[in-house]
């Protein structure tokens, strides 16, 4: 055990929440408002953590336990991520299908508490988040796939550490493909424009943010905090894709890592302020061709 | 359950490790096999999951919507103590994963062949990776519990304010606004309509002041209409010209039983001779 490991899952449990800081700035800024400020999401969280909570009389003890495990499920995923070079803490041969699995089952808690009301406004969330769930999961596990192929090895830590420049030059496509899928699957997941809308609150178009309408007090800080965990593991695979840093040294890694994190919601500011969101409707076929896209990659890989 | 803790996810976990190792010796058909585990289970985990959120949210969770559900109560202890034991089974395999899996591994080997091949070699490998699927589960319970603590031990954590679900100002909601199992299940039966064929009746409100509307779907079983209902009904046809030697007759019985035993003594003899 290295404590150098430990880095990472430190950062993402303290820097998450500033993410979305970004973000918000990055709209702000295209919208030509002031914003709000980079640290919102912190005031918010603690603000919450302070406060009681309040319970609808139909719901039971699901919701109550919800949050909590859903929050687990996303920090153990935190301690699967690589980091360049450097191993993720808990990393072993087929991490890769436990990250699926893990967010699968923060999934399913969240859509059990969503029904747990009773209101029909979480119904059509929960419905919704299953549908789009299920297009989601090929699309994820078909990237995995690609990445396998490439690396030769069933570890997150392994594929990650194996990218560097000389891949660049020989399969570039492979992760260009790969990146962008998983980008599309991080608007997916994290419930961004132009899959969902964060601020479209009590709105019928809403998938994600309408399941946790009922939610208060330290639960919402708990499902604020693990969406926030959520959007940075998703991030990460982004940055591990994109920028190979194995070859580097450990503090340039690092830099660079937190660096492409901070580009990554910046870029999911920009797709926010240029795009419309889509009808809900469009969003199989976007999802589908998002795994369209690693089949491709995999077919790309066969023929060499 | 296919998640973690739960022993659905141990398995799955082993068809996906079995299918992604397929894919690193890099042959084209174990690549395509591997691409078609992967992502066909991917596809049915999600759908799992669609499903049993579906059947446990509607079965127990929200406002009773009918009636005799408004009467529900729970069974005697003799009906939920043996699905509290394979409840516990469940969970204590997704635990102790490698302890289940060195019980099944004799049964594998006799399919397999003890000396096996590959198969044989990949068997000792696997048992490692479950241990990690293992610690991972001790661990999420662990943590889950551990936040949950947290959240209790909050400075308010403990204070819960009662009141209705968020009807978002609507001022009667009854219980039957709520998602049924046909209106959650929605969005992916029109994403498969052209597997299911769904059909829908009914006329539609029009006008200012409509007078009646009506709207009923009805989802017929695939599986039944189109395969097992033609596949069954084929086999009849072809099997009634038999039937038609049974009619009841108790002579007509007695002739079949001799003409068969006078072809067995003529088969018997032809073969000595």
């Amino acid at each position: 055990m290295n404590v150098t490991q430990w880095i990472l899952p430190l950062a993402a449990w303290i820097w998450a929440p500033l993410m979305l800081g970004i973000i918000n700035r990055v709209k702000a800024k295209f919208a030509g408002r002031r914003g709000q400020p980079l640290l919102q999401l912190y005031f918010d969280l603690f603000k919450l953590l302070r406060k009681g909570s309040v319970y609808s009389r139909s719901t039971s003890l699901v919701i109550r336990v919800a949050p909590s495990v859903s929050l687990a499920c996303v920090i153990l995923c935190t301690l699967l991520l690589p980091w360049g070079g450097l191993r993720a803490p808990a990393a072993f041969a087929g991490d890769i299908i436990l990250l699926a699995y893990l967010l699968g089952l923060a999934r399913f808690v969240t859509v059990l508490a969503a029904l747990d009301t009773g209101s029909a406004f979480e119904g059509m969330g929960a419905s919704r988040e299953v549908q789009f769930g299920a297009l989601a999961e090929p699309a994820f596990f078909l990237g995995l796939l690609v990445l396998v192929l490439q690396s030769g090895t069933l570890s997150l830590s392994s594929i990650m550490s194996g990218l560097s420049a000389a891949t660049w030059q020989t399969s570039a496509i492979l992760l260009v493909l790969v990146a962008f899928s998983s980008f599309v699957l991080l608007l997916t997941e994290n419930s961004r424009i132009p899959i969902d809308d964060p601020n479209t609150h009590l709105e019928l178009t809403m998938i994600h943010e309408v399941m946790v309408l009922d939610y208060s007090g330290p639960d919402f800080a708990y499902i604020l905090y693990g969406a926030s965990l959520k959007l940075w593991v998703f991030a990460a695979l982004v940055v591990n894709l994109l920028v190979p840093m194995a070859s580097l040294p450990v503090w340039a890694q690092i830099l660079l890592f937190l660096l492409g994190i901070g580009l990554v919601a910046v870029l999911v500011g920009v797709v926010e302020s240029i795009l419309a969101r889509l009808r809900l409707y469009q969003v199989p076929k976007i999802l589908i061709g998002s795994a369209a896209l690693s089949l491709i990659a995999l077919i790309v890989k066969m023929m060499d | 359950m296919d998640c973690p803790p739960f022993n659905g996810f141990v398995s799955e976990f082993l068809i996906y490790l079995a299918g992604f190792s397929g894919i690193r010796t890099g042959a084209t058909e174990t690549v395509v096999l591997a691409i078609v585990i992967a992502g066909g289970l991917a596809m049915i985990g999600g759908l799992a999951a669609a499903c049993f959120t579906k059947a446990f949210g509607v079965l127990f969770l929200g406002e009773p919507r009918s009636d005799l559900a408004t009467g529900a109560h729970e069974a005697g202890a003799a009906m939920r103590w043996p699905m509290a034991v394979l409840a516990v089974a469940c969970l204590g395999i997704g635990l102790f994963a490698p302890l289940a899996l060195r019980l099944v591994t004799p049964a594998v080997e006799i399919v397999a062949g003890s000396d096996g091949g590959s198969l044989g070699k990949s068997l000792s490998m696997p048992i490692p990776l479950p241990a990690a699927t293992a610690w991972i589960s001790f661990s999420l319970l662990a943590l889950a519990t551990g936040l949950f603590f947290i959240r209790c031990r909050l400075p308010r954590g403990r204070e819960e304010g009662l009141t209705g679900t968020w009807d978002c100002g609507y001022a009667r909601p009854t219980a039957r606004m709520q998602y049924t199992a046909t209106s959650f299940a929605q969005p992916l039966a029109h994403l498969f309509r052209l597997l299911l064929g769904t059909r829908t009746r009914g006329n539609l409100p029009q006008g200012f002041f409509p007078r009646d509307a009506k709207f009923e779907t009805r989802t017929p079983d695939a599986a039944r209409e189109w395969l097992f209902a033609p596949l069954f009904r084929a086999i009849d046809r072809g099997v009634a010209p038999i039937r038609r030697m049974q009619h009841g007759r108790v002579h007509g019985y007695l002739l079949y039983i001799a003409i068969v035993l006078i072809l067995l003594l003529i088969w018997k003899a032809g073969g000595q001779s």
